[in-house]
């Protein structure tokens, strides 16, 4: 029969649980048992005792009669199956019961009477002196029955107090490894089966942060290392097989690749050179382009310079117009005109015109005649 | 004629006792142990003397403490003129071994065995009148006593039934041989009686479970008990009377000056005390259902409450 850890786990804590369970039982019966039979023998000393005061002056003056009743009376009490009385010399004064039943538990308890020592007027003082002296024996017989039937009680409720006590551990044990210990013993499992088929890649699933979390930290972290050193052997074999590859090929094959290599220079040289060449029309183009933009540059400055110098003049015909407007009317024509020429500068200029167009000019003609 | 003797007689004996007096007393006094009664007695004794202006010499020796054969060497030694015993066991010893020398015992319960021609003391027992007298104040409807006593104690029943006769009251006496007797005695008497009158009987009232099975049968029995002393009061007996043992003390000290005046001891017949104290026990008197008043009460020595 093969168990798994978790089950082995849980056989060796219900074992602990069932050992330990029955030895506290155990220690309950022995107590329990301890404290009824401590019970028990001070209930009989207290009758013991009960029965020497109430037995020293009959048994004193050996009232035979006086210590029967004592003894009957005894007899009525709990337990008590056997009652003899004795004087000093060990001579039945009286008995009763059967002394020798099952499951008895015998007492005995001396008798003593104090006396004066000296029988003299100390006595009457009040300070005579006392000594105390045996005259007689009680032996007493107390059955144990009730104790048995008690005890019989006791260590059943605590069978069956121990048996719960092992079943619902039991179970909440199993319970508990269950769902804490054999999931993440059975994701590590796993883990270790995959990466046994070689899956280096795969990563343990636990979260948790006691040992068991650690442990599949570290073997995911095993893993990963694991994987390093196999992805770096593998690199270096690839490398060792190239190496070796190159190492047998011929000579032959290493002078066409020396070949083929000087091929593919001279052809990357030639290249080269026409991308030179390319290079150098496209950089006196360049240079021309330059020289043409450098004319353009300076012809749009001559321009500007025209541009101003008409500027200026439009400003002083303008300026004369004004003038002109001022001074009549009739010689609005003549304005039209002069804005007919302005707005040709302008136009010339490359700017707009500045007054109105010819038609308007004409309607003004027309009007004026 | 007696007239002219008178002054003559009156000058003798003063002449006599003075000539005696100016000499100092040598005394030795015996105890027989420590208890309190007998320091008390002793007490007594010094206290007569310096009471009468009588010088004395004391020499005091205690039986517990001092061994007997060097107490009795050092008095015959000494020879001191009077011998003081305190209690019956000093008493007993001084009378077996001193003859010669006068002897007054103090604290001694039974006279019969001490009576030689040099011993004469103080008694400890209370007079039965006395006792009687008394109990009839606190039980007036009492009219029948009784006592168990033992041949030991025949001259104390002898005192009773004279005393009982004198003062109306009938006696239910029984006689036992041993304390074994003593239940069934008391259970013949016990329905004829109004109270029981324990006396000093060694045999029957000296063993403390005689006692407690007297008293306990008594309370049970709703029977009022006279005890011996206080003790037996304070055990559970309604009334106890007891000496003043100082007094007793001072008795012997007259026995003694008598004796030292020239008068011998068998001419003195030993006293009984003359001082009594009373002890009540009034949770006695409630159990057995008596009313007790309070002017008893009020004179009593000692109440148990």
């Amino acid at each position: 029969m093969r168990f798994n850890l978790a089950q082995k786990i849980n056989l060796l804590v219900s074992s602990v649980i069932v050992i330990f369970t029955f030895l506290l039982g155990f220690y309950f019966s022995f107590h329990e048992k301890k404290a009824l039979d401590s019970e028990f023998d001070e209930r009989i000393i207290a009758i013991m005792e009960l029965i020497s005061d109430n037995s020293r002056y009959p048994v004193l003056i050996g009232n035979i009669d006086a210590v029967s009743n004592i003894v009957h009376n005894v007899l009525i009490r709990k337990d008590i199956v056997f009652c003899r009385i004795e004087d000093k010399d060990g001579n039945l004064l009286f008995q009763e019961g059967f002394r020798k039943e099952k499951l008895t538990r015998e007492y005995s308890s001396p008798i003593f009477v104090e006396k004066a020592v000296k029988a003299d007027e100390r006595v009457i003082l009040g300070a005579a002196e006392r000594e105390k002296e045996k005259i007689g024996q009680i032996i007493l017989s107390a059955s144990l029955l009730s104790i048995e039937q008690k005890m019989k009680k006791v260590n059943k409720t605590i069978l069956l107090s121990s048996i719960i006590v092992i079943v619902f551990a039991s179970f909440f044990n199993s319970l508990f490894i269950k769902l804490i210990f054999s999931k993440s013993v059975k994701k590590l499992v796993d883990g270790t089966k995959r990466i046994a088929k070689g899956d280096l890649n795969y990563i343990v699933p636990i979260k948790s942060s006691d040992e068991l979390g650690e442990l599949a930290d570290s073997f995911n972290k095993m893993t990963e290392d694991l994987n390093k050193s196999r992805n770096a052997l593998l690199e270096l074999k690839d490398n060792e097989i190239k190496f070796q590859t190159a190492v047998a090929a011929s000579e032959k094959e290493k002078i066409n690749i020396l070949q083929e290599s000087k091929k593919s220079l001279e052809e990357k040289t030639k290249k080269l050179t026409e991308s030179r060449t390319a290079m150098i029309h496209m950089l006196e183009s360049l240079d021309r382009k330059s020289k043409e933009l450098a004319d353009i540059i300076e012809n749009l400055n001559f321009t500007q310079e025209q541009l101003v110098q008409i500027n200026k003049e439009l400003l002083e015909r303008n300026e004369q117009l004004e003038r002109f407007n001022r001074v009549t009317v009739g010689r609005e024509l003549d304005m039209v005109k002069l804005k007919e020429e302005i707005n040709s500068l302008l136009e010339k200029s490359g700017q707009p015109g500045k007054y109105e167009a010819p038609g308007k000019i004409k309607e003004i003609r027309e009007k004026s005649g | 004629m007696h007239k002219k003797f008178l002054p003559l007689i009156f000058f003798f004996i003063f002449s006599t006792s003075q000539s005696f007096l100016n000499a100092r007393a040598s005394i030795s006094i015996i105890l027989s142990g420590g208890v309190k009664p007998y320091l008390q007695s002793i007490e007594g004794i010094k206290a007569f003397f310096d009471e009468k202006n009588v010088s004395i010499l004391v020499s005091q020796y205690n039986l517990e403490k001092q061994k007997q054969v060097v107490v009795f060497e050092e008095m015959l030694r000494k020879k001191p003129d009077v011998i003081f015993t305190v209690g019956t066991e000093a008493t007993r010893l001084v009378k077996e071994n001193i003859k010669d020398i006068p002897v007054v015992f103090s604290l001694v319960l039974s006279p019969g065995t001490f009576i030689e021609s040099n011993v004469t003391g103080v008694l400890m027992d209370v007079p039965v009148r006395v006792k009687l007298n008394k109990v009839r104040k606190i039980l007036p409807d009492a009219k029948r006593v009784g006592i168990i006593y033992s041949p030991e104690s025949n001259h104390i029943y002898t005192e009773v039934s004279q005393v009982c006769k004198d003062i109306g009251i009938q006696l239910v006496a029984k006689k036992i041989n041993s304390e074994k007797d003593l239940p069934s005695a008391l259970a013949d008497i016990f329905w004829q009686i109004d109270f029981l009158l324990m006396i000093p009987d060694t045999k029957i009232y000296f063993q403390p479970e005689s006692v407690k099975y007297i008293l306990n049968e008594s309370l049970s029995k709703k029977l009022p008990v006279v005890g011996l002393s206080s003790f037996y009061t304070k055990a559970g007996a309604l009334i106890s009377f007891d000496c003043d043992y100082e007094d007793l003390g001072k008795q012997a000290g007259e026995i003694a000056l008598r004796i030292l005046n020239g008068e011998k001891p068998s001419d003195i017949q030993p006293i009984r005390p003359r001082a009594i104290k009373v002890s009540l026990n009034l949770i006695t008197a409630e159990r057995l259902g008596i009313q007790i008043s309070p002017k008893l009460i009020k004179e009593a020595n000692e109440v148990v409450k």
